[in-house]
């Protein structure tokens, strides 16, 4: 009986050792493959931030490269440089990292590739700035297509960043699966180890040797874990830790034992009571995690588990298991810092930073866009770009989450600030992909400073060149009169040095000239006056001017034009480029040498204009020199012959304006050919920029979204828009600043009625004048009596009807006003006669005079107008209205003869006619007349333009 | 175009002591002199000349504002207008021409040359 129940105690015991055995195996195995998962991790990690630190650098690369472009400056070259240097081993880095992923590989060797492009480019418009100038550089970038190169760089930087977080999502879940696991086994091995233990307990008596084999296994167990293993007896103090706590608490066994668990397992978070966290009799405490510290003073952070060990009721203490999770610990707050590091610098940097979501709406902001715009940071987020920006249009921001538009760098508008005051911005969009998902960020900068700085430059510039010229005129003038004699006869002596000073002033003239030319080439406002003319005159003008100077150094001038086909162009510009060219060969090449002035078309479309000489060349290591700003070869020999050390650089701007480009072959000791290159016929005039002062709208309408599109359609108007959505605000707003052209206004508001806000703005001096424009839900409009409602819109709104009720809510009352300008007394009663039907009011001037003060006075809805009237004449009288609040009435132009195209330009005012006197039928005069009244006033319902007794 | 009388306008009277002297070269011509555009409209209007040569830059009225009274007024808009002027760029030329301008001679001029360059400007009027 004893031997059989011997029997069955070891067949248990043996039993019971090896499921705690299997456990503890497999729990290794499980914390080795945790180990792996969160190896894997990390290493995912490691590889998107790798990623972000390249697209870093390409950024500052190229922003280091735009400041050197812009500026000349080579302290721009250093971050340049430094990115440079470091992109290749970033990119390698990469690959090397996730040479386990094919086809993350073969991406890198695409990105690897685009960058090398990108690089090459940068380094090649760097090479263009120091060898031809910023101008060039900047004709390059504008063709160049880097900006889509970039893009490409950010796409497939994205799309790899998109695969490495869906593997990272992976491999996040298989650590915490892991975890879990580990976790629910450890417990079981917790469990398995107190049973067995309970068990070994009761057996004690039963077999010694058995017993102590089992002990012996189970030490093995022990002893191969890499989790802590802590056990204590029932009043808490340490009876046994295993060696891998041993190691993690720097502790050996024998001093842990009979210390208290508190004293061994020290846990030093102080954010909660944890003071005996493992311990609770009744049940499992697991997946606690705290930093403590061990024997050695070292912190770390564990994940732990206790479970109490019960002999039947009675409590006999705990198991606690306990594993180092410092690393994974460490990089979450690595991750936190870095994240709280970015929102540092976006918080505090200067310019406003700020991203949008979908259709406009802001989602965040930093501190200098709320100080920006004046609004707290609650008020900016969830506002519609376009309320801040009405010149940046909300279906734009709409493309650039479609990707449709890349990306906006430097543009310069108008923003409107919380107080309805405008602001000069420079805004800089762009797309950052992240995932499924695009967001857009935007910069502003003031420039308020800026834009004052670059008037003041401006005025400064154009005074300096007044006043230099006012005692050069003077200074010269004496000069020529003593040369010519107007003073007596001087003597040779005093001649030659009269002359001398003449030559030099001359110079002079011409420095301050070229320099105030280099001063427009530089900020932009070079402009050119196209008009057609042929090559063969540019080459006549060019030797007509030089004669004098030709014929002092007994040059002799060969043309050979191929054939002279007629181009648009600066004829004047032109021909200062060769003047320039054949002085410069003039004055650099022996007496009585040959010269060479060409015209040839080395393309169908492109004109070459082209100056040889047999002077001495010029050196190859001067070659990339000659076209910059004052770059006299050698600067004795440029100041004896009388040069600028512009010149050139003059010229290049001039061709490249032209959309053509400069060269020079030359051979030292052979002469030089300089040339240049004119496209025929694809000169395109700049379009001069519009001054306009632009007119305020106030939208006083609670609906954001309508906000935005009346934005849109009112700056198309040539409106400038502030929003408003409440009666507080608005209220507000129109106390504190000068009246809006015209209020747009809801009449259902959250905070009041829009009928009430109007008749408040009644009782206001400034306001009372100010045009009101009803947008309303409702059907009916409603008879109010107030004298500054023009007009009322139903919703939803047609943008047509809006821009026609614009327009006649900002005209003053009345009938149509036509002003009849002709000083033929016979042809103002024909006209007169022909308008009779109309209801309308007409004012007559007999001359130019006449129509100008009645213009001013009358605010004429139409002109019509003859050009061969007294002085000032029909053209005169255009120039002065354009200067004024005049220039957009419409107008017609009503001639004895036809105009040309170019004389027509001239004529132009608003909505612009031309009629012919000897071919106009009464009927075709009249549907003009309305045609150009009712695009005026078409939505006035109550007023037709027809008397009701006419035909 | 016949030309008698020419009213000089310039507020500085170096400027004016030169021309003066160049305009010699043309003994026909009377040349009366005027150091603002209120005195020259003053000049003009009282007796009118054949010739205005007029300053561009001058304090209080302009060279713009004196044309644009000049050619306001009956008894002075028939009167050819030069402007003499230190601003030329190729936009503004055009708006002085646009306004009316005869034409436009820069400074620094020379004097040598002013007379010949004067009757250039004229004789390139579509009237004569």
């Amino acid at each position: 009986m004893k031997s059989s129940f011997n029997l069955f105690m070891v067949a248990g015991l043996v039993l019971m050792m090896s499921v705690v055995a299997l456990i503890g195996i497999n729990n290794r195995k499980q914390m080795e493959e945790l180990t792996a998962a969160r190896t894997w991790v990390t290493h995912t990690h490691e590889v998107i931030s790798a990623l972000y630190k390249l697209r870093a650098t390409i950024d500052e690369a190229e922003a280091g490269q735009r400041g050197y472009l812009v500026t000349n400056d080579l302290n721009y070259l250093e971050p340049y440089n430094e990115a440079k240097s470091k992109v290749e081993d970033l990119v390698e880095h990469l690959i090397a990292l996730t040479v386990d992923n094919p086809q993350q590989t073969n991406r890198f060797k695409v990105l690897r590739q685009l960058i090398k492009s990108k690089f090459d480019l940068l380094e090649e418009l760097i090479q263009i700035q120091r060898k031809a100038g910023f101008e060039a550089a900047r004709v390059r970038v504008l063709n160049n297509g880097g900006r889509a190169q970039m893009e490409n760089i950010r796409n497939k930087i994205a799309e790899i960043v998109e695969d490495e977080n869906i593997l990272l999502r992976e491999r996040t879940e298989k650590v915490e699966d892991h975890l879990r696991r580990a976790s629910n086994q450890l417990l079981m091995f917790t469990v398995a180890a107190a049973i067995f233990q309970s068990i070994l307990a009761i057996l004690g008596a039963v077999s010694l040797k058995s017993r102590q084999r089992a002990l012996a296994k189970l030490r093995a167990v022990l002893n191969s874990m890499d989790e802590g293993l802590i056990q204590t007896d029932s009043s808490g103090n340490v009876s046994y830790i295993n060696p891998a706590a041993e190691r993690m608490l720097a502790l050996t066994k024998q001093k842990a034992r009979g210390l208290a668990l508190s004293e061994v397992f020290k846990i030093v978070d102080d954010s909660e009571d944890k003071s005996e966290p493992m311990i609770n009799r009744e049940q499992l405490v697991r997946g606690n995690e705290g930093q403590i510290i061990n024997f050695d003073g070292a912190r770390m952070f564990v994940q732990y588990t206790g479970a109490p060990i019960n002999d039947g009721n009675a409590y006999e203490g705990a198991v606690i298991s306990f594993q180092d999770i410092t690393e994974v610990h460490q990089s979450e707050l690595e991750l936190a810092e870095r994240e709280a590091r970015i929102t540092a610098i976006v918080d505090f940097a200067a310019d406003g930073i700020f991203t949008v979501a979908g259709e406009g709406v802001i989602e965040t902001a930093n501190r200098a866009a709320h100080h920006l715009f004046g609004y707290s940071s609650s008020e900016l987020i969830g506002m519609n770009i376009s309320s801040l920006l009405p010149e940046f249009a909300l279906g734009k921001t709409s493309e650039l989450h479609t990707g449709e538009r890349t990306i906006s760098a430097g543009l310069e508008l108008n923003g409107i600030s919380k107080n309805g005051k405008q602001i000069p911005i420079e805004l800089t969009m762009s797309i950052v992909n992240l995932g499924n998902r695009n967001i857009v960020t935007g910069i502003v900068r003031d420039i308020a400073e800026r834009k004052e700085v670059e008037r003041r430059v401006s005025e400064f510039y154009s005074t300096v060149s007044h006043e230099l010229r006012t005692p050069l005129t003077s200074i010269r003038g004496s000069l020529g009169l003593l040369e010519g004699g107007r003073a007596g006869t001087l003597s040779e002596r005093a001649t030659q040095l009269v002359i001398i000073a003449r030559l030099e002033s001359d110079r002079l003239i011409r420095l301050i000239n070229d320099i105030l030319d280099i001063r427009k080439i530089e900020a932009g406002k070079f402009e050119l006056n196209v008009k057609e003319f042929s090559p063969d005159q540019i080459i006549r003008q060019t030797v007509d001017a030089m004669a004098s100077l030709i014929s002092e150094h007994d040059i002799q001038i060969k043309t050979e034009i191929a054939k002279s086909l007629p181009m648009k162009g600066d004829p004047d510009r032109i021909v200062q480029v060769l003047t320039n060219l054949l002085s410069n060969a003039i004055k650099f090449s022996p007496r009585d040498s040959e010269m060479v002035l060409a015209v040839d078309y080395p393309s169908e479309n492109l004109c070459r204009f082209s100056v040889t000489d047999r002077g001495n060349g010029i050196a190859p290591e001067h070659v990339h020199k000659l076209f910059g700003l004052f770059q006299q070869l050698d600067a004795s020999d440029s100041r004896s012959k009388g040069g600028t050390g512009l010149g050139l650089a003059i010229s290049k701007a001039i061709v490249e304006q032209h959309g053509g480009n400069i060269f020079v072959d030359t051979q030292l000791g052979h002469g030089s050919t300089f040339s240049f290159t004119l496209p025929v016929d694809t000169v395109q005039p700049q379009i001069v920029k519009q001054t306009n002062k632009q007119k305020i709208a106030l939208i006083i309408e609670d609906d954001r979204q309508l906000c935005a599109i009346l934005t849109d359609v009112l700056q198309e108007q040539g409106f400038t828009s502030i929003s408003k959505h409440d009666v507080a605000d608005s209220k507000e707003f129109l106390l504190n600043q000068s009246a809006p052209d015209v209020i747009l206004l809801d009449i259902g508001l959250p905070d009041g009625n829009g009928f009430e806000l109007m008749e408040w703005c009644g009782g206001i001096e400034n306001l009372k004048g100010v045009p009101v424009v009803v947008l309303s839900g409702g059907s009916e409009a409603q008879s109010l009596g107030a004298p500054m409602l023009v007009s009322w819109l139903k919703k939803p709104i047609d943008s047509n009807v809006l821009e026609a009720t614009l327009r006649s809510a900002c005209r003053r009352a009345g009938v149509p006003r036509i002003l009849l300008v002709e000083d033929d007394v016979n042809t103002r009663q024909v006209v007169k006669h022909y308008l009779e039907g109309m209801n309308i009011e007409c004012f007559e001037a007999g001359d130019g005079t006449t129509a100008l003060e009645l213009a001013d006075q009358k605010e004429p809805d139409l002109i019509i107008l003859d050009l061969a009237i007294p002085i000032p004449d029909g053209y005169d009288v255009v120039s002065i209205l354009r200067l004024n609040e005049l220039r957009h009435t419409p107008m017609l132009v009503y001639s004895a003869t036809d105009l040309s195209s170019q004389e027509k330009e001239k004529l132009t005012l608003g909505l612009t006619a031309y009629l012919v006197k000897s071919r106009t039928s009464e009927s075709e005069f009249l549907s003009t007349v309305k045609g150009l009244l009712q695009s005026l006033i078409s939505n006035l319902d109550n007023q037709t333009l027809v008397k009701e007794d006419a035909e | 175009m016949n030309i008698e009388k020419v009213l000089l306008v310039d507020d500085d009277k170096n400027i004016r002591l030169i021309a003066q002297i160049g305009l010699e070269d043309t003994p026909d011509w009377i040349v009366t002199t005027a150091e603002s555009g209120a005195e020259a409209i003053a000049k003009a209007t009282a007796d009118p000349p054949d010739l205005i040569l007029l300053d561009m830059m001058m304090p209080d009225m302009d060279g713009k504002s004196t044309l644009v009274k000049l050619r306001a007024n009956a008894s002075t808009s028939h009167i050819p207008i030069i402007f003499m002027t230190a601003k030329v760029q190729t936009q503004e030329l055009e708006s002085y021409l646009a306004l009316g301008a005869a034409g436009v001679i820069s400074k620094p001029f020379d004097p040598i040359t002013l007379s010949a360059d004067i009757k250039r400007v004229l004789s390139s009027l579509p009237d004569s």
